[in-house]
């Protein structure tokens, strides 16, 4: 399946809230702006009490990952975000053969940055799914149960509109005896 | 297991430059299958990391997470240059994910190699937990545009429900005015059948008595006289109508009324009527009627007017010795008499029948008076002329 994120921010979230009676519009388009305005403060009091050299630094890091996310779709891009391992081995080797100066600093500075992004994201994540302890099983059940409904209204319809059609084609003959 | 671990690292410390720190690391984007995840699962031996697998994708990148946290900041533990970086963050070494800096980590490592092997092990897992999350947000997707198509067809079914409920109002309206319209039909087949039955019976009835009574009445009434038997049956034999009769009948003189009736109950009229014709025909009060006779009968001398006697011929045959009224009576073979008898056959055939009775009975009834007083010859002629 291919979906196309949005190239506004980070990360686009997929807002959805599951309900398997019939719910309407009106609460659901609520709760979607609530969660909206819940998720986006974390985030920016992340923000706040950085220097600007770090901002700087994220900003860059964005325009990267805006670059990557634009022309992948959204399961590469979600996954690009916890690439963690070069960050690692660069930190690793620094740590062991460098010493402590401007550079080393930034790539400490990046790393951390990185490791707190990926928690921010997760916990955004969170938010979109139903329940933490969700699985992919549970859900290709609820996406069962759902189109089993959805079949059912299906066949009423078919057969609503079979009944439609059987009283429209006797009509003429119920008009004769008339 | 170490032999595998140091073939791994030289190649990892060759990609790695330390000029060019921020360059991307391209993975793959397909993930390893699970059978080779597996064996370094099982290399690790880590009771932790089995519990780990089996936790939902969220719980488990969370851990994971917190575990690569915990690796990195081992790094600067392990470092040769510990007291080094002990000494330029002043005490106390950076950690990363301060929230999460008391995850306990299952292993203890001793250099920066090995933390690099868990490190990868770890990135690989939780690679794992973001495809499957990845993967719930698209079922949870594909699963929100089902829940609003079943919106939609529940709103086609409640709009169809509406408007079946419309159809059946407008039925109910169409049947109850049919009802009425069968209802003011039946009336009016009714009220035709009551004016057809009421002509009907007025033409029967009206028309059927009329005829009926006029029958019975010419043909039956006899003379209050007759009835009572005061007086006997004289000049005149049932059920013949005579002159006497008709006068009598109360009916004879409706005959001509105008009734009223339909076009075809005056036709029935009309012959009843004809029937009635003959009667005045006989009558003999009338002048026209005694001019239509002045042919048959010898004629009148001159001067003579109705009411005035009249003289009957002296010539006359005397009937035979020994006759009476009622007996046959043989025509005397006299050419004169031959002659006005036939000319009466021609002119009118039914009447001469009645006529040759009513001429014989007046023969003896004058002889009779003529021999006495002159006032009973009078009266006989009267009479006589009343009957011809």
């Amino acid at each position: 399946m291919d979906h196309y994120g949005s190239s506004g921010g980070s990360w686009t979230m997929i807002p959805t809230h599951n309900s398997q009676s019939q719910s309407n519009q009106d609460p659901n388009l609520f709760l979607q702006q609530q969660q909206q305005f819940l998720q986006s403060q974390p985030f920016q009091q992340a923000l706040a009490p950085q220097s600007p050299f770090q901002q700087q630094q994220q900003q860059r890091l964005l325009q990267q990952q805006q670059q990557q996310q634009q022309p992948q779709n959204l399961h590469q891009s979600l996954a690009s975000h916890y690439h963690l391992l070069h960050l690692v081995e660069n930190l690793a080797e620094v740590i062991e053969h460098g010493t402590p100066d401007q550079p080393s600093d930034a790539l400490i500075n990046e790393s951390s940055n990185h490791f707190e992004k990926c928690l921010q994201l997760l916990n955004s994540i969170s938010g979109s799914i139903s329940t933490k302890a969700m699985t992919v099983e549970g859900q290709k059940k609820k996406l069962e149960e759902s189109e089993q409904l959805l079949n059912q209204r299906r066949d009423l319809i078919g057969n609503y509109r079979k009944s439609v059609e059987d009283l429209v084609r006797s009509e003429p003959v119920e008009n004769v005896v008339l | 297991m170490l032999q595998h671990q140091i073939v791994q690292s030289p190649a990892m410390l060759g990609l790695a430059n330390p000029n060019s720190p921020s360059i991307p690391n391209p993975t793959p984007p397909k993930l390893p299958p699970t059978q080779t995840h597996h064996p370094q699962d099982r290399n690790s031996s880590t009771p932790s990391s089995a519990l780990l697998s089996l936790l939902p994708p969220h719980l488990r990148a969370q851990a994971l997470l917190a575990q690569m946290a915990s690796l990195a900041s081992k790094l600067f533990e392990v470092s040769p240059n510990r007291s080094l970086w002990v000494t330029a963050f002043r005490g106390s070494l950076p950690t990363f994910l301060s929230s999460h800096s008391s995850t306990p980590l299952d292993t203890s490592p001793s250099d920066g190699k090995e933390i690099i092997s868990l490190f990868t092990v770890l990135q690989t897992q939780i690679f794992e937990a973001i495809a499957e999350l990845q993967e719930i947000l698209d079922l949870q997707d594909a699963k929100q545009k089902i829940d609003c198509e079943i919106h939609s067809q529940d709103s086609t079914l409640l709009a169809f429900a509406n408007k079946l409920k419309e159809a059946e109002s407008c039925l109910d309206i169409l049947v109850d005015d049919y009802s009425d319209y069968h209802r003011s039909k039946r009336s009016k087949s009714g009220d035709d059948d009551s004016m057809t039955s009421s002509t009907i019976s007025s033409q029967l009835k009206l028309s059927d008595m009329l005829s009926y009574a006029h029958r019975i009445s010419y043909t039956t009434f006899a003379p209050p006289e007759f009835g009572a038997g005061q007086a006997p049956l004289r000049g005149a034999l049932p059920p013949a109508p005579q002159e006497e009769q008709m006068r009598a009948s109360q009916l004879y003189n409706f005959a001509d009324l105008d009734v009223g009736l339909p076009k075809e109950v005056e036709t029935k009229e009309k012959i009843v009527e004809a029937i009635v014709e003959p009667p005045p025909q006989v009558d003999t009060n009338t002048v026209p009627n005694l001019s239509a006779f002045q042919g048959m009968l010898p004629p009148m001398p001159p001067g003579w007017k109705p009411g005035m006697p009249v003289q009957l011929p002296i010539d006359l045959p005397l009937p035979p010795p020994g006759w009476k009224p009622g007996d046959p009576v043989p025509l005397p073979p006299m050419d004169s008499l031959q002659i006005p008898r036939f000319a009466e056959q021609q002119m009118q055939p039914h009447i001469p029948q009645p006529k040759q009775p009513e001429v014989i009975q007046v023969q003896p009834v004058n002889l009779d008076l003529g021999g006495s007083d002159t006032s009973d010859y009078s009266s006989d002629d009267a009479s006589s002329d009343d009957e011809d």
